[in-house]
Parts: C-alpha cells; sequence; structure tokens
C-alpha cells in the first residue's frame, strides 16, 4: 500500500508539486497523467524515496531507497553488464547475493521474452528487449511495489502497444507477486504488485490501471480520479469500447 | 594463417623492403657516413652486447614498472578527488596541467641531484609522464557517468560500496586503460631519459656509453630493443584492457 499525504514539492522559487495526496491499496495500478514538465515524475521521485524521503509511506514505512522497484522511460541497463547481470542489479543492490540473484533473473528471462539473450550486451538488444530488460530487473528486485516512470515512452507505437499488453498479462499472472510469496498466501490475487505508473499516454493510463489520476500544470494537483474497473488482463480493443471511450474524454476534459 | 598472411604480409613486406634499402644504401655510403650503420653491422652490435642487454632491460622494465604503478595510483585518486569536490577541482586542475608543461628532459636533470642516481629519479620521471594522462581520462570517465544510472541503482537501496562496485569502477576503466596505452611509451622514454643523465644499469645508460663510444651500431641496438619494448607494453595494456572491459571489444559490436 502508498499512501502520500499532500505532498508539496518546491525547487528554489519554483513550486512543483502543490498538495498531491495519493492513495493506493495493496495489488492495485495506479497511473499518473498529466501534461509534460508537470511535476509527474517529481511524485515518483517521492515515492521512491530518492527525493524527501520518509514523507511518503510504502506498506506502513517510510519512503527510502530500497522499498519500492523504479523504473525510467530510459531503461538505464549498465553497458558494462550483460543482460542476465543487469537483470539481477536491483537485487543485488538491495544486498542479495550475486549467485542467488541470477539464478531468480535466469528464471524469468523466458516469461520476458528473453530467452537465448542472457549472455548478451545491453547495445546488442532492440529497444523493445532493453525496456523489458528493465522491467525484469525490477521484478528480480523483488519488492512489492513497482514505480514506472513512461517506461514505454521512447518505444515506437506498435512495440509500446506490444509491451502494455504483455506488461498487463505479466501482471495478471498468479506468479508476478514477489517470487516467494504466492506460497505462504492463500490467495493469489493478493500476490499482485502495487503499481504506480507516471505516462502522458491516456490509452496506456486507461488500459492497464485501475485508476487514473490527472495532474494539472505545474504546480501539480489532482485535478480529477478516474476509475478504470475492468477485469485484467485486458484485450487490447478495450481502447475502442464505448465506456471507455467515455472514460477517456472524462481524463481528457481534465487535462484541459 | 591465411588470415595472418593477409593481414601481417604487406607490412612486412615493406618493412624487409625498407630493411634492404637501408642496407644497400648505407654500404655504399659507409666511408662518408659512419652514423648511419647498416643492417648487418647492427645485428652484429646486437649479437656482440647480447649478454649485456638484458640486464640494462631489467633496470628500464623496473624502473617503467614502478613508475607506472605510481603513476596509476597517483592519477587514478586524483580522477577520484577532482570527480568528487568541485572546488578540488578548481583548486588542482592548474596545478595538474603546470606538471605537465615541464619537459622531462628538463626535469630529469634536477630529479638526479635530489633523488640521487638511484631507481628514484626514473620512478619519478616516469609516474610524473603517466600521472596526467591517466588522471583526465579517468577523470573524463568517472565525470561521464550518467547521473540517472546512479540514481536508479541508488533507489534500490545500493550504498556507496555497491554504487562504487556497481558503477562508478566499470564506468572509470575504460578511461583507465586509454590513459594507460597513451602514456606507456612516454613511460618507457622516461626512464630512458633519467638513465642517460645518471645510472649504474638501464638501457639509457647503454645508449649513453655507446654515443660516447661512437658506436653507433649499438646505440641502434639501443633504440630498437626501446621500441620493441614499448610495443610489448604496449599490446599487454591492450590485452588487459580486453580483458577487463569486455564490454567494449568492437567484434562483439557487429553481432
Amino acid at each position: 500500500m502508498i499512501e502520500l499525504e499532500r505532498l508539496n514539492v518546491h525547487f528554489g522559487p519554483l513550486e512543483v508539486v502543490r498538495d498531491v495526496t495519493l492513495r493506493v491499496e495493496r495489488g492495485r495500478f495506479c497511473a499518473v497523467v498529466g501534461p509534460s514538465g508537470c511535476g509527474k515524475s517529481t511524485v515518483l521521485r517521492v515515492l521512491a524515496g530518492l527525493l524527501q524521503p520518509g514523507v511518503a509511506r510504502i506498506g506502513g514505512l517510510p519512503a527510502a531507497p530500497g522499498r519500492a522497484a523504479f523504473m525510467a522511460q530510459r531503461d538505464l541497463l549498465l553497458p558494462w553488464r550483460r543482460a542476465l547481470d543487469n537483470a539481477t542489479v536491483g537485487a543485488e543492490a538491495r544486498g542479495l547475493q550475486r549467485k542467488e540473484a541470477r539464478a531468480r533473473a535466469r528464471s524469468l528471462f523466458e516469461r520476458f521474452g528473453l530467452a537465448g539473450f542472457e549472455r548478451s550486451w545491453p547495445h546488442q538488444l532492440s529497444g523493445g528487449m532493453r525496456q523489458r530488460l528493465a522491467l525484469l530487473r525490477t521484478f528480480v528486485a523483488d519488492l512489492d511495489v513497482l514505480l514506472l516512470d513512461e517506461p514505454f515512452g521512447a518505444l515506437d507505437a506498435l512495440t509500446r502497444r506490444d509491451l502494455q499488453g504483455w506488461l498487463d498479462t505479466i501482471l495478471s499472472e498468479p506468479g508476478s507477486g514477489h517470487s516467494h510469496s504466492h506460497s505462504h498466501s492463500p490467495d493469489p490475487g493478493t500476490s499482485r504488485r502495487t503499481v504506480v505508473l507516471v505516462t502522458h499516454d491516456v490509452d496506456e493510463a486507461l488500459l492497464l490501471a485501475d485508476e487514473v489520476l490527472v495532474f494539472s500544470p505545474r504546480p501539480a494537483t489532482v485535478v480529477a480520479r478516474v476509475d478504470s474497473p475492468y477485469e485484467h488482463p485486458r484485450p487490447g480493443r478495450l481502447v475502442t469500447a464505448g465506456d471507455f471511450v467515455q472514460r477517456k474524454a472524462a481524463v481528457l476534459d481534465a487535462l484541459g | 594463417m591465411r588470415r595472418l598472411a593477409r593481414e601481417a604480409g604487406p607490412p612486412a613486406l615493406f618493412v624487409t623492403a625498407l630493411v634492404l634499402a637501408w642496407e644497400l644504401w648505407a654500404r655504399r655510403s659507409q666511408s662518408r657516413n659512419p652514423v648511419l650503420p647498416a643492417p648487418s653491422k647492427i645485428w652484429r652490435a646486437f649479437l656482440d652486447t647480447a649478454h649485456l642487454l638484458p640486464d640494462h632491460l631489467a633496470a628500464t622494465l623496473t624502473a617503467t614498472a614502478l613508475g607506472v604503478g605510481v603513476g596509476v595510483v597517483a592519477g587514478v585518486l586524483s580522477a577520484v578527488i577532482v570527480s568528487s569536490w568541485p572546488l578540488a577541482r578548481r583548486v588542482l586542475q592548474p596545478l595538474l596541467v603546470v606538471s605537465q608543461t615541464v619537459p622531462v628532459q628538463v626535469l630529469a636533470p634536477l630529479l638526479v641531484l635530489w633523488a640521487g642516481f638511484g631507481l628514484a629519479p626514473k620512478i619519478i620521471v616516469v609516474a610524473l609522464v603517466v600521472f596526467f594522462p591517466v588522471a583526465v581520462s579517468t577523470a573524463g570517465g568517472l565525470q561521464g557517468v550518467d547521473p540517472e544510472l546512479v540514481e536508479l541503482v541508488r533507489s534500490f537501496g545500493a550504498g556507496r560500496a555497491v554504487l562504487l562496485r556497481m558503477v562508478m569502477i566499470p564506468a572509470a576503466l575504460p578511461g583507465l586503460f586509454s590513459g594507460l596505452r597513451i602514456s606507456l611509451t612516454y613511460a618507457v622514454a622516461g626512464a630512458v631519459i633519467g638513465e642517460t643523465i645518471g645510472a649504474q644499469r638501464g638501457l639509457g645508460l647503454y645508449l649513453s656509453r655507446s654515443q660516447r663510444a661512437f658506436r653507433y651500431d649499438q646505440v641502434f641496438v639501443g633504440v630498437i630493443v626501446i621500441a620493441l619494448l614499448s610495443v610489448a607494453l604496449f599490446s599487454l595494456v591492450s590485452v588487459l584492457a580486453h580483458v577487463f572491459c569486455p564490454w567494449q571489444r568492437r567484434s562483439d559490436r557487429s553481432t
């Protein structure tokens, strides 16, 4: 569960975020849309504990590095690590033994469509593969909370749509929670990760999330909350459904 | 094998032709030009003094290796300091540049006066020569690290040590090696210059003795040995870079 009470952020004289309250229940997917430069990413960095650590709460604890898995628009793969060793970066940074992290990463390569590329260097992978590898890195880190900052923003439209559907599927799989939880948890449904996605793509937000927050231009405030109550995984053609289009209109109206 | 012949064939042919031309020309002008000995004469001088060379070579190699060691450590340290504190950069940068403006040939006699005829002045000369390129290119590598990369690794909870191991050291390695490659040839020359000014052993001593005895064939032997030593060290660094920076290999890029 993610809680953020009335966040305010100033960078010097510049007011970036004003009075933003955000609450995401465990296992829910929340998307934030807003005009570019409005301060969405700043909110995400607060949740990651990189900015004003402790102001947000993740699972009841003050937000700090190591509590949530963060993924940016750029894949940020380490050029000096092969694909497999890039997948373990988050887990290793959290203090997991490299060998164990590798075993965990290796078991996920197939599901992320990267089987056979374990020993490739990042520069040998396509944009879509690199982005999947970056997402795989957040999964191997084995954290309940995913913070995604325009993860598909740099991809071409076709690849982006592909990856959106694929992300929805992978999050809906029973084993998508942290790797050991589904053995303890009586209900596999509760092992679904808690996700905050920042995007400027309204379709993407409504297609993936359970709730969409619309931010105003800077300083960012929440101007609308739109539900997207469809069952996961969702078909890509949902974007053409009548009530989906109505929700999209609501979001677009709020964006102004 | 065929590839080797194709790659090494043309340069080998060219060098052979050059040596042959040199031999012919030197024999024809022998009486007028004692400063240019024929390759055959150089070869004989090499055989005559071959028993002396290992000792000299070992001395020069020791001075070079120790000097490179000191220079690399000092260079990496100042790269870390300069890229960690902006104030240190402002204070040190002019000093670093000034340290490079004094020619080694001018500095070496002074160092001999201060540090004696032993190994110390040679090590200092080599270290001075190696220090600057290593410091500059390592600092370049460290400062070129993508801040977003650092933030990402930090967001997973990495501390300073993990950040150093995962990001900073690998980011600095290619720069360190290219700085080392640039400076190595100068390093050997620096050690030799130190030895020509005053030494008990070393290729520089061999050179200056031969010169004073007007044995130009031996001078050429010394020059060739020094050149081969530089090439060998250069190749060694290339091999090290290849081993320690596998992501930088060219052949991988094309696949």
